[in-house]
């Protein structure tokens, strides 16, 4: 394992599938979601016995974009489980998946309108979060959406004043970029170095998915291995933010790879990560 | 437009985004699309959503297949029109559908049993999740029950705890304890937690004294315990101690 400083953490996102895999050298992260972990009886911590440089929460229903900060039996919840298992960072996603706090779920997170109220909104969530957590470091990741709401700018010049006016870390998840870009027809590429700058910290997600011949649209299913544009992306990626990419986590939901395959595939993370810290 | 009259569009442009996506009404949303972007992606949304949703329901309501035919339709009738609530959490939606489905069809005493294990179950889970240090703490000592278990006749310092995890249930009928025969005073059970699980026992008149006299005086020494059973039960001491016994082996009580 390359120990350097520059190095991000690399691992995966814990399935029960790739636990035995764990040990392998080339992980030193691994991130917990935390609708997995929060298991009301759990007498154990999630991670169990594994000892890692970076361990991450990620959450589902912290909604950032919706009207209201979410509630403080869900935040101590999700600082409990970061607690327990000695994590530096927690993330959610850059969408709303309820209304108001007594309200409903949708069961899925939906984009944000690109406007100003969502960005003043998600703004406001997002410092009241960090409050919540001092020191661990929040990180909201660009998510793949299926369509978008009207608004009154860019996706990347949404991000990137969220990013810089609350100083959170971005979670690129380079394959939403990308899926986002196929089905939307924009650069990925262009999108990634017009947001990078305003980060102060990354993390990224790498997970791939299928092109769905009926909607004409690239689903990002993680239950793929990561396909070729997405690793010369995540290249691109690293090389852009070189210096504050903390993490890469890989994530695998469905159709789980043999033990080779979950090997194979974050030796390749590491691999690149490590030839990214060269200078051209 | 002024900052609080635009954050109260916002708030009620989501309101009404979150609460008709929910439950698919889809045309609702259709004018807040981007302009070229098309509605049907709205629906491909909405409709994995409620399949995602579904999916969990029949796995979590496995148990009714057998008795409640009309499962299925129900499952997708509930989803349709009674939303996700927010903060769901892995079970909750289970027991909202349990307690939804007396309000459209009339369940048989079997089905108001079973449908009594899904609340007990949640109940004892949320138990868990308002008393997080309560239940580490009671399954800590309980790893020690093998070993104290011994000392139980001979150790007058030892001290019996009731697992403050737990709830009581009444079924109606012998279905759930595989007696063809419905009981007429009903059958009582106590499910509580262990480690993971949720866990089971039947309550027969001597049991129900014990954990209520537990759970009115405990965690106790055994000679407070006998001396408040004396009061109330005929207890012999080694009906006792073997119920003790019992009761330390699957997790109810634990000592220290
Ligand atoms: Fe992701």
């Amino acid at each position: 394992m390359n120990d350097s400083a520059t190095t991000p953490a690399i691992g995966y996102a814990i399935r029960e599938q790739n636990r035995p895999i764990m040990d392998d050298p080339a992980i030193n992260a691994a991130e917990i979601t935390f609708e997995r972990a929060d298991d009301p009886l759990r007498v154990d911590r999630y991670l169990q016995d594994l000892d890692l440089d970076h361990v991450s929460v990620h959450a589902l229903k912290l909604s950032v974009a919706s009207p209201e900060p979410p509630n403080e039996t869900y935040l101590e919840a999700l600082r409990a489980i970061a607690i327990e298992n000695g994590a530096s960072s927690v993330s959610d996603h850059l969408g709303f998946t309820r209304n108001g706090d007594n309200g409903v779920e949708m069961g899925h997170f939906a984009p944000p309108p690109w406007t100003e109220a969502a960005l003043t909104a998600t703004c406001r969530n997002i410092d009241h979060i960090q409050k919540r957590f001092g020191d661990t470091r929040f990180y909201v990741e660009t998510i793949a959406y299926m369509f978008e709401f009207q608004g009154t700018m860019s996706e990347a010049d949404f991000v990137s004043k969220m990013l810089k006016c609350t100083g959170c870390g971005w979670l690129l998840d380079v394959t939403n970029v990308y899926a986002n870009a196929t089905n939307f027809k924009f650069d990925a590429y262009e999108f990634i170095e017009s947001v990078m700058p305003n980060a102060e910290s990354v993390q990224m997600h790498l997970a791939g998915g299928f092109f769905d011949e009926q909607s004409k649209m690239y689903i990002d299913s993680h239950s793929e291995p990561i396909p070729d544009a997405v690793w010369d992306l995540y290249r691109f990626s690293l090389e852009q933010g070189r210096g504050k990419v903390d993490a890469v986590f890989v994530e695998r939901d469905q159709d789980f790879p043999d033990e080779a395959g979950w090997r194979s595939e974050i030796r390749r993370v590491r691999e690149i990560a490590e030839q990214a810290e060269v200078p051209a | 437009m002024s900052d609080n009259i635009l954050m109260k569009d916002y708030a009620e442009q989501l309101s009404r985004i979150a609460t008709s996506l929910a439950v698919a009404k889809n045309d609702v949303v259709h004018g807040d699309v981007a302009a070229g972007q098309s509605c049907e992606l709205v629906e491909m949304f909405t409709s994995g959503n409620l399949d995602k949703r579904g999916d969990k329901l029949d796995d979590q309501l496995e148990m009714f297949a057998e008795d409640l035919e009309e499962l299925p339709s129900l499952i997708s009738r509930y989803i349709r029109e009674v939303p996700l609530a927010a903060y769901d959490t892995g079970t909750s939606d289970t027991d909202r559908f349990v307690r939804w489905l007396p309000t459209v069809i009339e369940l048989t005493p079997e089905q108001r049993d079973l449908v009594l294990v899904i609340k007990s179950r949640f109940a004892v889970e949320e138990t868990g999740r308002r008393n997080r240090l309560g239940h580490v703490r009671f399954q800590e000592l309980v790893s020690l029950n093998d070993r104290l278990v011994s000392e139980l006749e001979s150790n007058d310092g030892l001290r019996i705890h009731l697992n403050p995890m737990r709830t009581r249930a009444v079924f109606e009928t012998g279905l759930l304890i595989g007696e063809e025969e419905s009981p007429e005073a009903g059958v009582e059970v106590l499910f509580f937690a262990f480690q993971t699980e949720v866990r089971t026992v039947i309550l027969e008149p001597e049991g129900r004294a014990l954990v209520q006299t537990l759970s009115d005086i405990g965690p106790c020494h055994l000679a407070s315990l006998k001396k408040q059973l004396d009061l109330t039960t005929s207890f012999d001491d080694e009906s006792l101690m073997e119920m003790l016994t019992d009761c330390s082996e699957v997790g109810l009580i634990a000592f220290s």
